[in-house]
C-alpha cells in the first residue's frame, strides 16, 4: 500500500464530513487531512509563516461559499444592482490568495461555486438579467477558472456534478443553521471520490488500456451462433443504438489516448469478419491494439495482451458482461480494474463514462497518437520477428534518437512521463511540473528528453534523463523510458548521453542509484546486464568516466 | 409494515448513512437500546446533527411525515437510544406535532 498523502482542507464552512470521508474511505490514495480554522480562508492563504504550512503538502483543497469570499455576491442574493467590477475585483483578492499559497503544496483542488437548488433568484430571467444570481455566479466562476488556469498545479472542480448527484437532498438548511454544514453527507462523499480520483491522476495513476469482450458487451448477440448480420447493432432498436452509443463512447476515449484491446471467447476469422462487414460496426479492427479472440482462458489472454503491449496491470480495465469472466480476472490478476458491469446494455454507456480511472491532468498530442502507435508498433513486431538479429532490425526500420535538453515547451509531457513511467524508470520519483522545472533550473542538475522515430512513424518523447553533479561526482536522478521502444537501444543512447554531459562537467564517475520498486526490474535489468555499469560495494552501478561509453550501432542519434 | 416498524428502520438508515462518515470503531450502534448521545457513546455534536437531518430526511420520504426533532422544550433527551428515539417520533407523529 502506498504512504498516506497529506492534505489540508481550507474552508469557510464545517468541513469535517469531507476530512471523514478523505480519511475513511477505503479507494486509493489513503490521506491523512488536517482542517484549517473555520473562515479564515484569505488570511490562511496569504500567510506563509502560519502552522498549517509547517508539514510538507501533497495536496491541499480550498472549499469556499461564494458569499463569503465575494461579500458583493450577498447583496446580489438581495436583488441589488451591484457593479459588476465590485464583484470581480472580490474575486481577484481571492484568486490572488490562491496563487500565493498554491506554491504550498503539490496539488491543490478548488471546488467551484455553488448556489442551493432552491433559489429560485430571477426565475426565467435569472440568467438574463446582468445581476442575475445564476449569471452573475457563472462569471465568477469563470473569473476563478481564467485565473487559476495559469497555475499547473491547480484544478477546479465541479461542485455542481456533486449537487446534482445528490439531487434535492443537497443542500439542507437544517443542516446549516444548526452546524454549518452546507451540503448533505452525499455531496462530501461524491467530492471525496472526486478528490481521490484526481490525486490519483496528478499521481500518474490513469488507466491506459481497456480491454473488451464481444458478445453482448460491444453488440447485442453472440456472433458465432447468430451470424453477424443479425446482431443487435444500430438500427431503430433501443438495444441496437445504445451498443452504437457504447462503441462511440470507446471510440472517443480511444481518439483521447486510450488504448483498445479485445479479449473474447470466440473464434477470431467470425468476430473479426463482424467487425469490418456490420455496416453499424463502429470500431473497426485498426481501433485495436491489440486482440485475443479465442477459446482460451480470458485471464491468460489479457495476461498476453498486457505482456504484448508492454504495459502493466494496474493500467488495464477490462469489461465484460459476463460476472463468471470478471470474476475470473478479478481473481486471477489482481491490479486489473474489472468494474461490475450493468446487466441492462441501456445502461453501459453512463456505467462507463462515470468511471473514474482515466482521469487525467494532462492530454498531450503523444496521448492522442498512442493507439496508433501501438497499431505501428504490432507492426514492428511483425518486422523483428523477420529479422535475423535486433541490430539488422533496428536498421530495417532506419531507427532514430533525437536527443534534446529539458525545455519549458517539452515539460508537460515529460512531466507526464516521469509520473506514468514505471517499468523501465531507476528512481520512480513523482514530481509536478512546477517541482521538475524547479530542480532541472538548479546549479549541477541536467535532464534531457529523448524521441524516437523510425520509418513506421514518431513514437514522441519517449524517454527523459537526468543527471545531478557534485564535484568529481556525477549521480544519475532520472532514467525514464516508456515501455513503448525499450529494448530498441534507446537506453543506451541514454546512458551514452549522460556519460557524455558527466564528462563535459569534469566529474571522475557516474554513479546511478537503483530504487526498486514492485515494478521496475526491466530498469535494474538494465543496469545489472548490458549497460557495462559496474556494481560497487555499497550497490551503487558506476561508470568510470575515463571510458567512453560504446555508439549504439544500427540507429542515428541527433542532437537537437 | 406496522408505524413503529417504519420509524425504526428510518432511524437505522440513518445511522447507516451517517456511520458511512465516522471510522471504524466510532461507528453508531444500531442495537435498539445502544447509548445514541450521551455517555458511553462517543458520538460528538456534529455527528448528531448530521443524523438529526438524516432522519428526518428519511421520515419525509419513507412516511411522507415531517418532523422536527430539534426541540429545545425537549433537549437531546429523546436521542438516548434508537428506542427512546422511536417512542418520541411516534409520540410526535401521534400527537401532530408536525406540519402536516
Amino acid at each position: 500500500m502506498s504512504p498516506k498523502l497529506n492534505g489540508l482542507l481550507v474552508s469557510d464552512f464545517t468541513c469535517d464530513v469531507l476530512q471523514a470521508f478523505l480519511t475513511n474511505l477505503p479507494e486509493e490514495p489513503s490521506c491523512q487531512v488536517e482542517l484549517s480554522p473555520f473562515g479564515q480562508t484569505i488570511n490562511i492563504l496569504k500567510d506563509p509563516s502560519g502552522p498549517l504550512w509547517q508539514n510538507s503538502l501533497d495536496f491541499m483543497v480550498v472549499w469556499t461559499q461564494v458569499m463569503a469570499v465575494v461579500p458583493s455576491f450577498k447583496r446580489v442574493l438581495r436583488f441589488e444592482d451591484v457593479p459588476q467590477q465590485d464583484l470581480l475585483s472580490e474575486c481577484d483578492v481571492f484568486i490572488d490568495a490562491l496563487k500565493e499559497g498554491s506554491s504550498r503544496a503539490r496539488f491543490v483542488f478548488v471546488p467551484s461555486w455553488s448556489i442551493p437548488e432552491f433559489v429560485r433568484g430571477y426565475g426565467p430571467i435569472d440568467l438574463k438579467k446582468a445581476n442575475g444570481f445564476r449569471r452573475v455566479l457563472l462569471m465568477l466562476n469563470q473569473r476563478l477558472i481564467d485565473g487559476l488556469s495559469e497555475l499547473p498545479n491547480v484544478f477546479i472542480l465541479s461542485t455542481e456534478r456533486w449537487l446534482q448527484m445528490s439531487g434535492d437532498k443537497a443542500c439542507d438548511p437544517r443542516l446549516w443553521y444548526l452546524s454549518k454544514v452546507p451540503y448533505d453527507p452525499s455531496v462530501f462523499r461524491s467530492a471525496a471520490a472526486d478528490i481521490k480520483a484526481a490525486l490519483c491522476a496528478c499521481l500518474g495513476g490513469a488507466r491506459k488500456l481497456i480491454v473488451v469482450d464481444l458478445d453482448n458487451t460491444l453488440w447485442g448477440g453472440i456472433v458465432g451462433d447468430d451470424g453477424w448480420q443479425h446482431l443487435h447493432l444500430g438500427g431503430h432498436d433501443a438495444q441496437g443504438e445504445a451498443f452504437v452509443d457504447f462503441q462511440h463512447v470507446l471510440k472517443s476515449f480511444k481518439e483521447r489516448g486510450i488504448i483498445l484491446a479485445i479479449a473474447s471467447k470466440n473464434e477470431e476469422s467470425v468476430a473479426l469478419e463482424a467487425m469490418e462487414r456490420h455496416p453499424e460496426m463502429v470500431l473497426k479492427k485498426s481501433d485495436f491494439a491489440a486482440w485475443r479472440i479465442n477459446w482460451n482462458d480470458k485471464a491468460q489472454n489479457i495476461d498476453e495482451i498486457l505482456k504484448e503491449l508492454n504495459l502493466t496491470r494496474e493500467a488495464a480495465v477490462f469489461i465484460d458482461d459476463n460476472p463468471r469472466e470478471r470474476e475470473r480476472v478479478r481473481q486471477a490478476l489482481p491490479g486489473v480494474l474489472v468494474p461490475e458491469w450493468p446487466e441492462n446494455s441501456l445502461l453501459y454507456t453512463k456505467k462507463f463514462l462515470s468511471l473514474t480511472c482515466f482521469d487525467t491532468i494532462h492530454i498531450s498530442d503523444d496521448d492522442r497518437k498512442r493507439s496508433h502507435m501501438y497499431a505501428q508498433e504490432r507492426e514492428r513486431g511483425d518486422m523483428r520477428a523477420k529479422a535475423q538479429n535486433l541490430e539488422e532490425w533496428l536498421v530495417s526500420l532506419d531507427t532514430t534518437v533525437n536527443i534534446k535538453p529539458l525545455t519549458e515547451d517539452d515539460l508537460p509531457r515529460a512531466t507526464q512521463l516521469l509520473n506514468k513511467t514505471n517499468q523501465m524508470n531507476l528512481t520512480t520519483r513523482r514530481l509536478s511540473e512546477q517541482e521538475f522545472k524547479a530542480w532541472a533550473e538548479k546549479p549541477g542538475n541536467r535532464a534531457w528528453v529523448f524521441r524516437v522515430l523510425d520509418k513506421l512513424g514518431d513514437s514522441g518523447l519517449t524517454g527523459i534523463a537526468s543527471i545531478s553533479c557534485q564535484g568529481q561526482e556525477a549521480f544519475i536522478v532520472d532514467f525514464i523510458l516508456s515501455c513503448r521502444v525499450f529494448g530498441r537501444k534507446v537506453e543506451d543512447v541514454m546512458a551514452r548521453t549522460l556519460v557524455q554531459a558527466s564528462q563535459e562537467q569534469g566529474a571522475s564517475q557516474l554513479k546511478a542509484k537503483y530504487l526498486m520498486t514492485e515494478k521496475n526490474g526491466p530498469c535494474l535489468d538494465f543496469f545489472n546486464g548490458r549497460s557495462g555499469f559496474i556494481k560497487d560495494k555499497d550497490g551503487l552501478f558506476v561508470w568510470d568516466l575515463a571510458g567512453e561509453y560504446p555508439v549504439p550501432t544500427g540507429i542515428t542519434i541527433k542532437a537537437v | 409494515m406496522d408505524q413503529r416498524s417504519q420509524i425504526t428502520s428510518a432511524i437505522i438508515d440513518a445511522i447507516q448513512e451517517v456511520n458511512q462518515t465516522l471510522p471504524a470503531g466510532r461507528k453508531i450502534s444500531t442495537q435498539a437500546d445502544a447509548a445514541l448521545y450521551g455517555p458511553p457513546s462517543t458520538v460528538d455534536s456534529l455527528t448528531v446533527t448530521l443524523l438529526i437531518v438524516a432522519i428526518e430526511q428519511k421520515l419525509e420520504r419513507s412516511m411522507g411525515q415531517v418532523v422536527t426533532l430539534v426541540d429545545y422544550s425537549v433537549g437531546l433527551s429523546p436521542l438516548k437510544s434508537i428506542t427512546t428515539l422511536c417512542d418520541y417520533i411516534s409520540h410526535l407523529i401521534e400527537k401532530k406535532i408536525y406540519v402536516p
